[in-house]
């Protein structure tokens, strides 16, 4: 059977009632837990595993990938309405969507996220069916080396982010870090600033980072500046859905998105936030006019949105054909098919066809079914805003916490929130960017884990990143981002903008 | 159908309640309620351990309710120091835990040992297997110890995190060969796949994983796998044993169960016949073959005997590696 | 805010930057030796960091000295009591999570911030708080299947 008629076999899996109604189920279940800060696919899908015992396998996986993919929609409303992102890829999203929000330009925020969501999701999963052998191929040829370039490369992509001062974007990267160094160091086994806590020596935790630095740092710094800001945020300010402009300004950031998403999601080491910095990257500069990024640029949620929800498609290419897990939640749908006798991976195309490929249809209804019920929500969404302070904040903060608690049951992760959220308001008060220093704990430790394995393979010899073409380009590619503009800008004789890039990893 | 779409309405409201619902309608009640702890997040080798353990036990009809709490951290450390000190005299609690804990104990250098706690029983284990990349030159166990001869460090082992169950099979088996533990060269990778990649990428020499995990890319031809860590050949991996291969080592993945510390006898007899019970029961079992896990199960005295073994021998092999002083 | 102030918050900012990395840099040389034998030790990355942030904290000091007045960022007007209000909430709630339960902890620090956005309706937060924190604990009890500190209200979920 070629692909195109398994993936027809597939479509009358996926279109039995039964079926459409687990996906139904997957996608707003996954929906609502991308909202709640914390509170993830992976959680869920794992807390749902033993329910779906006695199940039937294909409707209990079609299920989970509508959660899956569900999360990834969800993750992005509160990072553009109450500036919080509900999962670590859509902190991005926050930076330009927030400012489009204060500006009473959230519906169209919300609606860029969601279409660009379903665009990215579609062709995702299209690449998915049909390219999936080609990136199988591609994401293996990456080793330690080329992760490690791979990261240089997105750590050039923070500087996008950096913010109007350069040294305090700087200061914030290295606060994050900073914090990456907490815990067990992973390939010594030595404890690296644990302070004798056993609840650090697995580290701080992504989430407690974030919704401290955005939640509960946002929280503290509105609650502070409330008798001040008596203008109370219109929800929406001229047009509730996308403008003309807009559709001009969102379809290409979706595409490119769509296509740096993808790829890094198939990376065995790769996730969904390296995507999202890097879209974030490539938009702004490409934009015509980079000076709207940082006051609400429409492309700046078109294309990491697009970047995330197509690396969740990216995820499943190793997850099907190799058993290969890159996601904490694709691991947790490694369990899922372990549970029901089945190994993902070469073989279970050919010995069960209708669960992957009616699983694989499942993708394409699911994302539409996305669609249909995040469109119509984006008007609801938006009156969230129109909640009175007092209890919206409250609300927020209700819910960061329950989030963090949850992640290891244990009050040590409420205290951190509490002095990452006290660490994030001072931030806030003298104007530095957080973004980098979350960005800072999630590539920090990969990168540094990732030169490590690549010296300790190639015993010492550090010439490895330069001799691999892969790793080479992507140090190179690096390199012309990071002198090409100043190096030209020299060329063309022209004055040195204000905020130059200094030199910081 | 209909019974389906019913079950598939419950799981959308009450997700979790409708576990509790089924087959507990036998007579024999023993035990009210009881509460295991996983000390390890939703999902991983313990909490599924739990959960099947909860399944087992409710719909085997030996208790009423059970409940799972999941208390992550540090290798399960943080969870046995929680058990060990709020469950004290408590028979209603149960926790589960294996080998990766008392390896974690050790490098953690943890205030609260596994000897805090009441053994109940080993449940389950899983062997590990050794494997190269198809593409390999390396064709067997005897080729790889060439390449060990020739150039110890040339070959990088990849497997889970330092102290791990992986790096522990490493050491051993260097040990065995008479390597200096410097001449290893093991390289963590962190769990989900990323030390997969590198070997099916070919980015490392040889790696090291529970053989239930890459029993499917060992299958479609991927993989070849050089040696099980077991004592029998195992069914669903074709490979010598590593004893057979000359190589005087014996490895397996073990989880087992406790109760708290300082229960009476007549407690720790309920929970050892419930468990016991429930691990003959089909539930148990039938999980057993879907995971591909080994029944290992070994209960009260015998337990406590080979923990103490199990200890001794572990704590050596961290030493050897430099990972406890 | 007067400019001199600006220029100590800077200053003080990149103090502290400074004093992380000095910090680092101590912290991880006094850790021991490892016996793991490997070609990079787990000490070379916190040292990068180390030297980057003091040379960044030292910048920002610098910086701050010689800042012209139109550079510098403005420090937005402040309250106090909020912020006590958040942090008040935000502490209760770490105190009160095991022992008192979700329920308790949570609506206390729904009130607390409530409050700190200067709310004067006391009954409709009470009301809110408890409807909020009932539907979550139950959602997340029930519906997922995790176990929140119940408190005092054991028996009734």
């Amino acid at each position: 059977m070629d692909t195109f008629s398994s993936l027809m076999h597939g479509f009358s899996v996926a279109l039995t009632p039964l079926n459409l109604l687990w996906s139904l189920i997957g996608v707003t279940l996954g929906t609502a837990v991308g909202v709640l800060p914390g509170i993830g696919p992976a959680l869920t899908v794992a807390l749902l595993l033993p329910v779906t015992f006695n199940l039937d396998p294909t409707g209990s996986m079609i299920m989970f990938a509508g959660i899956y993919y569900g999360g990834m929609y969800g993750g992005s409303t509160t990072s553009i309405l109450i500036n919080t992102p509900g999962e670590s890829a859509t902190i991005v999203t926050a930076l330009e969507g927030n400012k489009m929000a204060r500006a009473g330009r959230g519906a169209a925020a919300l609606a860029t996220a969601a279409v660009g969501s379903f665009v990215a999701g579609t062709v995702g999963t299209v690449a998915l069916t049909f390219l999936a052998p080609t990136m199988v191929k591609v994401a293996l040829s990456f080793g330690p080396a080329e992760y490690f370039a791979l990261m240089v490369l997105a750590f050039v992509a923070v500087t996008a982010v950096l913010g109007q001062s350069v040294l305090k974007g700087a200061a914030a990267l290295g606060v994050g870090l900073a914090l990456g160094l907490i815990g067990i160091d992973m390939q010594s086994g030595q404890a690296r600033f644990t302070f004798g806590v056993p609840e650090l020596l697995d580290g701080i935790d992504v989430v407690v980072v974030a919704v401290g630095l955005f939640a509960v740092g946002e929280t503290m710094f509105m609650a502070v500046r409330h008798r001040f800001e008596t203008e109370q945020m219109e929800a929406i300010k001229g047009s509730l859905w996308m403008s003309r402009e807009d559709w001009k300004r969102s379809w290409k950031p979706w595409f490119r998105g769509s296509a740096i998403g993808f790829p890094l999601g198939a990376l065995p080491a790769g996730g969904a936030e390296i995507g999202t910095f890097l879209s974030y990257l490539t938009e702004k500069k490409l934009s015509k006019k980079p000076e709207e990024f940082g006051n609400g640029a429409i492309e700046g949620v078109a294309g990491p949105e697009a970047a995330n929800n197509a690396s969740a498609a990216g995820t499943l290419v190793p997850l099907l054909s190799l058993g290969l897990p890159t996601t904490a939640t694709a691991a947790i749908l490694i369990a899922a098919f372990q549970q029901f006798g089945l190994n993902p991976g070469p073989q279970l195309f050919a010995t069960q066809p209708d669960l992957v490929w009616g699983l694989i249809a499942s993708l394409y209804i699911g994302n539409f079914m996305l669609l249909v019920l995040n469109l119509p929500l984006v008007g609801m969404w938006v009156r969230l805003l129109v909640i009175p302070k007092p209890l919206l904040y409250a609300g927020i903060m209700v819910f960061a916490t329950l989030g963090t608690y949850t992640l290891n049951n244990s009050v040590v992760d409420l205290v951190l929130l509490y002095g990452i959220g006290v660490l994030g308001f001072f931030l806030r008060v003298i104007d530095v960017p957080l973004a980098p220093a979350v960005i800072g704990l999630i590539l920090g430790p990969m990168a540094e884990q990732q030169f490590r394995r690549a010296l300790s393979i190639s015993q010492g010899d550090g010439s490895v990143f330069f001799t691999h073409p892969l790793s080479l380009c992507l140090l190179l590619l690096a390199a012309a981002l990071l002198i090409g503009p100043p190096l030209w800008r020299l060329i063309r004789g022209r004055p040195e903008p204000k905020h130059a890039f200094h030199g910081e990893d | 159908m209909k019974k389906v779409l019913a079950r598939t309405v419950a799981v959308a409201v009450f997700a979790c309640a409708t576990v509790g619902l089924s087959g507990v309608s036998m007579a024999e009640q023993k035990l009210e309620s009881l509460k295991i702890m996983a000390p390890a997040s939703p999902g991983g080798g313990w909490d599924q351990t739990a959960r099947s353990m909860q399944q087992a036990l409710q719909e085997g009809g030996l208790v009423k309710t059970v409940q799972v709490n999941n208390v992550p951290g540090a290798g399960g450390t943080i969870g046995l120091a929680q058990f060990a000190t709020q469950g004290k005299g408590d028979g209603k609690q149960m926790m589960v835990g294996g080998m990766v804990m008392i390896g974690a104990i050790k490098t953690n250098n943890a205030p609260v040992g596994i000897d805090s706690v009441t053994p109940i029983a080993r449940l389950t284990g899983e062997y590990e297997v050794l494997v190269v990349p198809a593409a390999s030159e390396i064709k067997t166990f005897d080729d790889l110890k060439k390449k060990l001869k020739e150039a110890p460090r040339a070959v990088a082992w990849a497997g889970g995190s330092a102290g791990g169950t992986d790096h522990i099979l490493v050491g051993l088996i260097g040990k065995e060969l008479g390597l200096k533990p410097s001449d290893v060269n093991y390289v963590p990778f962190s769990g989900g796949g990323e030390a997969l990649a590198a070997i099916l990428g070919g980015h490392v020499t040889v790696g090291v994983s529970g053989a239930g995990e890459w029993a499917s890319q060992i299958a479609s031809g991927q993989l070849r796998a050089l040696a099980v860590s077991s004592a029998e050949r195992l069914k669903d991996v074709s490979a010598p044993t590593l004893k057979e291969s000359g190589v005087n080592v014996e490895l397996a993945n073990w989880r087992g169960i406790f109760a708290a510390p300082g229960i009476s006898a007549k407690d720790k007899e309920t929970l050892i016949s419930a468990v016991e019970a429930a691990v003959k029961g089909p539930v148990w079992q039938d999980t057993l073959v879907k995971r591909g896990q080994t029944d290992l199960f070994q209960k009260g005295d015998a337990f406590t005997a080979f923990l103490k073994d199990d200890q001794a021998r572990i704590e050596t092999v961290l030493k050897d590696i430099g990972l406890v002083k | 805010m007067p400019q001199a102030q600006v220029r100590r918050w800077e200053a003080s900012f990149g103090v502290k930057v400074l004093s992380i990395g000095g910090a680092i840099a101590i912290g991880i040389s006094s850790l021991p030796e490892t016996a793991v034998v490997q070609a990079v030790g787990p000490k070379v990355f916190p040292l990068l960091i180390a030297a980057a942030m003091m040379a960044v904290g030292l910048a920002i000091v610098i910086r701050s000295m010689v800042m012209k007045n139109a550079d510098a960022a403005e420090i937005p007007a402040m309250d106090v009591p909020p912020f006590l209000m958040v942090s008040g909430g935000l502490l209760a709630q770490i105190v009160l999570m095991e022992h008192a339960g979700f329920i308790i902890a949570s609506t206390i620090l729904f009130l607390a911030t409530a409050r700190a956005f200067g709310s004067r309706s006391l009954r409709r937060d009470i009301i809110v708080a408890l409807v909020l924190s009932v539907a979550a604990y139950a959602g997340f009890t029930a519906g997922l299947g995790l176990t929140l500190p119940a408190g005092p209200f054991t028996d009734v979920f």
